[in-house]
């Protein structure tokens, strides 16, 4: 970065130039730690020197002390702001993750367990798409398999996405794999990352073999819950209590002091070592329904090749008629169609109306209380085992990974 | 001797990044609980340490109101300033001659007492440059912001701190000036003429604790002291008067001490010396602890500011953990006899020494920082952030805090301040109320005194006032000062009563009566008028009282002749007063008299 002086008027004004948003001003970090923008037009800017920037990146050092007493945890990291560090400068929050780094920020967590941070890549979960996930699920694999229960820091916006993804395909689960996030970016005292990972790490260290979603539970620093993987949605842009369980309550309860008070029973274990089930069909759309909905973007679907399609129905799980003949038309050409609801609480049930009933009729699969997130993840791994409908509605229809509860119970 | 100012005043409009009101609230209806976290890289230059203990399991508890929105209680992203606050510090920056910045950017100071919910302070540059010209020479205003106010603290509990949220957010408008002020008086000038500008915006909150005064100051060869919070105008060359006389004297204990070549010693448990002690306080405790010192004889008791010794300066250091210290200059006292002082004499080897009674791990901590101030003092003054007392005088509060740790606030995008923006605004620039005094003096003929008085009113009131009513601006101040003396502000109240008077309904003199009615709740100002007998009567009606009282009193006119009217005028006065001007009576008294003779 370099050092500037800006002469505007009868005043000179030096410090170091910052980047600007704004191509038509040059903004100006004073001295006394405030930025300034000014217009370009009419001032005359002098390079006066180098600025090397505040913040330096910790160094890696050493191996963590390894304790005995202390189960192994990995926490792998994705991406997102929940490990990360502030540059002084610029405002750039950029990854911080090496034992160090995370030692300097939760330092609790290496009293609980024997801490083995991991990169696996550095993107905003937006951008997350199946390939990533494929290459999450395997390293997971990796770790499970060496002993170490699994933290996953990963950017909020589909983390449930990734926890279904995880549910459906990681087999054979040894040690639970617990995803986390931040809702308040890291570099604020005030984050609520520290708590969620402090608790995540704290969960991993338990004998609960699935995959989950570890985030605040409230919007106070208490205490987290614990959520299946497939159960759990972000349902608040930006509170931290913003993961919660649908149609079913959480698995657990972590307070911030360490207490785990668990909700289920603890699943039974397994034989053998876990292993990833790569078997997946990537061509699977997830479409909500809605009043102006065309039936050419079913077609255009078909036409393109997919080869299943969630439906986000309205209500009960409905779509409108004049969809019929697109549906019907997919389905004759083997596309599979299962239905969801919009709803997002409660179950589908398309026996109630005659649409429904038509829709059955038709082939459309109803996928009880799955949550449509859940069911394209769900369809992904189905579709990558069997091509043939009877097949895929039994799976579907089947519970495989707590994705489907028997009854919608009264929270 | 360097002074500068630092003046913080609410705006009274929502809050800086939402749309809340900022009013303060009483009942909070939702408590939620957070604790707030310091990652190392921001320690880099604090003493790490003492921070992370003074931090360790502190909770915050933020009591939250019905009206309260996610933005405050950190659970979502800020709105975009709002635009009347930054309008209002764009209006304060040119009437303080200030230029203004193209681009605004926030920035988030970090602040992690637990004020702020998210643990930063949103502020930005809004004026640089600005100037105050005062009789004493002009003081250079380099920067002019806009920030967010703090939670209220509402009590302490062991491990919580409880704040309200209803005063975060609030838009703040700080002015900090160089430090070029040079005398206590020109100090106190600064910041009126500062508030009197905050004033004329009209947009600048009243009430105690809207505006809040910050002084700086240093001496050669002392340190950069704050007061933070000083309210009373009026205060602020006391507070400056005392504070260089404090810098003084703790140079003058540094030389001395120097000379005596007096020294710290070790710290004695003297539990065994006080058995039988009628002190309250050292029965009370579990452990008794002194500290030795050599040839401090006479300086711990040495008055350094008003009713405040060197002694004091060490007790404000040793209050983190306990209530108070015993130095040997002010003993025997507090209950400690002679008898006593002398043992500890004894058993230190030293007749200058600091006790301090509590539990052992308390005490040993309070006398850490009474030695960690005696320290100091060799070396002179601690730069400190002090608060004031009524006095004058100030204590200390906490060291002064290092530079800033300031980044961009990255949620909120850089705020373009157009040139027609301000040009809208220059033309909406209220007039300066230097200029507005002068225009009223001449416009209305009023003294400099009256004029400052109105000025420290509500000069538009007065105004609005003189066009509508045909009343004189004595009359109106009269008004004004009688009503706010009785404890009212509302002086839309007055309007009726000046009517009354300028379409003569109402006697001067009947001001008073009537706005203590008001005061009592009764507006019903035609029925005062007729119980009090307030009705002007006419000057034919009171010259026949005139007349029959005079001829009452004929013997006396005839005795006293001339002087006779000053005893009659009384007599007059009696009956008419409250209802015919004093002048007129004594008018035609005079007139009346005349005839007799």
């Amino acid at each position: 970065m370099k050092r500037i002086r800006i002469r505007k008027g009868d005043h000179i004004y030096e410090g170091i130039e910052m980047p600007s948003v704004e191509e038509d001003y040059i903004v100006l970090k004073l001295d006394n730690g405030y930025n300034i923008g000014f217009r370009r037009e009419g001032i005359d800017i002098e390079v006066i020197g180098e600025f090397e920037g505040y913040s330096k990146k910790i160094e890696w050092k050493a191996e963590t002390k390894y304790r005995k007493d202390l189960k192994d945890v990995a926490i792998l990291g994705t991406g997102g702001t929940i490990a990360s560090k502030i540059d002084y400068t610029t405002g750039a929050v950029y990854p911080a993750f090496s034992p160090e780094e995370l030692e300097a920020m939760v330092p609790e967590i290496f009293e609980i367990a024997n801490i083995y941070p991991r990169e696996i890549f550095q993107i905003l979960s937006e951008n997350m798409d199946v390939d990533k996930w494929i290459k999450i699920g395997k390293t997971v694999v990796e770790e499970i398999n060496r002993g170490r229960g699994v933290v996953i820091a990963h950017g909020t916006d589909t983390m449930h996405y990734t926890a279904s993804f995880l549910s459906f395909t990681l087999k054979n689960l040894n040690l639970p794999v617990v995803l986390t996030g931040s809702q308040r970016s890291s570099d604020r005292p005030s984050s609520d990352s520290k708590m969620n990972i402090y608790c995540s790490v704290k969960f991993a260290t338990t004998d609960y073999n699935r995959v989950v979603v570890c985030m605040h539970g409230s919007m106070e620093d208490t205490f987290c819950y614990v959520h299946r993987g497939v159960k759990v949605r972000k349902n608040h842009t930006s509170r931290r209590d913003a993961f919660q369980s649908v149609n079913t309550k959480p698995v657990a309860r972590v307070s911030y002091d360490g207490k785990i008070e668990f909700f289920e029973d603890l699943p039974e274990k397994h034989e053998g070592k876990t292993y990833f089930d790569d078997r997946i069909e990537k061509k699977v759309f997830l479409l909500k329904v809605f009043p102006g909905i065309s039936p050419e973007i079913i077609d255009f679907l078909i036409d393109e090749g997919y080869k299943g399609i969630v439906l986000e129905g309205t209500g009960l799980g409905h779509v409108p008629s004049f969809l019929y003949d697109s549906i019907k038309k997919g389905i004759e050409r083997g596309v599979t169609f299962c239905m969801t609801s919009q709803c997002i609480n409660g179950r589908v049930n398309m026996n109630v109306y005659q649409t429904g009933r038509k829709l059955k009729a038709l082939g459309v699969i109803p996928c009880e209380d799955i949550l449509p997130e859940a069911c394209y993840t769900k369809m992904m791994h189905v579709l990558g085992h069997t091509e043939e409908y009877s097949e895929i509605k039994r799976l579907m229809r089947m519970n495989l990974s707590g994705e489907i509860t028997k009854d919608t119970v009264i929270l | 001797m360097k002074i500068g100012l630092e003046i913080h005043a609410q705006l009274n409009t929502k809050k800086l990044f939402c749309d809340c009101d900022t009013d303060l609230l009483d009942n909070p209806t939702k408590t939620i609980e957070r604790k707030l976290h310091v990652t190392v890289s921001e320690l880099e230059e604090v003493d790490r340490a003492a921070f992370e203990e003074s931090l360790k399991g502190k909770k915050h508890v933020y009591e939250a109101f019905d009206t309260s929105c996610l933005v405050y209680l950190d659970e979502e992203p800020p709105h975009e300033p709002n635009e009347e606050a930054i309008e209002t510090v764009l209006k304060v920056s040119l009437l303080l001659n200030a230029d203004i910045v193209d681009q605004i950017h926030f920035m988030r100071k970090m602040v992690i007492d637990g004020s702020n919910v998210s643990g930063f302070q949103r502020t930005a540059i809004v004026g640089l440059n600005g100037v105050v010209e005062t009789d004493y020479g002009n003081v250079e205003i380099p920067t002019i912001c806009i920030e967010e106010d703090a939670a209220r603290k509402d009590r302490e509990e062991k491990d919580r701190i409880f704040w309200k949220i209803d005063r975060l957010g609030t838009p703040l408008i700080e002015i900090a000036t160089s430090p070029s002020i040079k005398t206590p008086e020109q100090g106190r000038e600064v910041a009126l003429f500062i508030g009197n500008i905050l004033k004329a915006t009209k947009k600048i909150k009243r009430g105690i604790g809207t505006i809040r005064q910050d002084l700086n100051i240093s001496i050669d060869g002392g340190a950069r002291i704050e007061i933070k919070g000083v309210q009373e105008l009026n205060m602020i060359p006391t507070y400056i008067k005392e504070e260089v006389k404090r810098q003084e004297n703790l140079l003058k204990i540094k030389e001395e001490l120097e000379k005596r070549k007096a020294g710290i010693g070790e710290i004695y448990d003297i539990t065994d010396l006080f058995k039988d002690t009628k002190c309250k306080i050292i029965k009370k405790a579990e452990k008794i602890l002194a500290l030795k010192l050599k040839n401090f004889s006479g300086i711990l008791g040495m008055e350094i500011q008003k009713d405040r010794r060197f002694g004091s300066e060490l007790a404000d250091y040793a209050r983190k953990y306990v209530p108070g210290i015993f130095h040997s200059d002010e003993l025997p006292g507090y209950g400690i006899s002679e008898e006593e002082k002398n043992r500890v004499t004894e058993k230190l080897e030293s007749d200058s020494f600091v006790i301090v009674a509590s539990s052992k791990e308390k005490a040993e901590k309070a006398l850490k920082e009474v030695i960690k101030r005696i320290k100091i003092a060799f070396q002179g003054v601690p730069e400190e952030t002090r608060k004031p007392l009524e006095n004058g005088a100030t204590a200390y509060a906490r060291p002064l805090p290092g530079e800033a740790r300031m980044y961009p606030e990255t949620d909120v995008p850089p705020y373009n301040i157009s040139e027609e923006l301000i040009e809208k605004i220059k033309r909406e620039l209220p007039e300066l109320p230097r200029d507005k005094k002068i225009r009223l003096m001449k416009q209305y003929n009023l003294n400099e005194e009256n004029a400052t008085k109105i000025m420290a009113y509500d000069p538009d009131f007065f105004e609005e006032i003189m066009r509508e009513y045909s009343i004189k601006p004595t009359i109106f101040l009269k008004a004004v000062e009688i009503y706010r003396s009785l404890g009212c502000e509302n002086l839309e109240d007055l309007k009726i009563v000046f009517d009354y008077i300028s379409k003569n309904r109402l006697v001067k003199e009947g001001i008073e009566k009537v706005l203590e009615e008001f005061s009592k709740g009764n507006m019903d100002i035609e029925r005062i008028i007729e119980n009090h007998g307030l009705k002007p009567i006419t000057e034919s009606d009171a010259e026949e009282v005139i007349q029959r009282i005079v001829i009452q009193n004929r013997d006396v006119i005839e005795k006293k002749g001339e002087r006779a009217v000053s005893v009659l005028m009384g007599e007059c006065m009696k009956v008419l007063r409250g209802k015919v001007d004093g002048k007129i009576v004594n008018e035609i008294l005079r007139r009346e008299i005349e005839k007799i003779k």
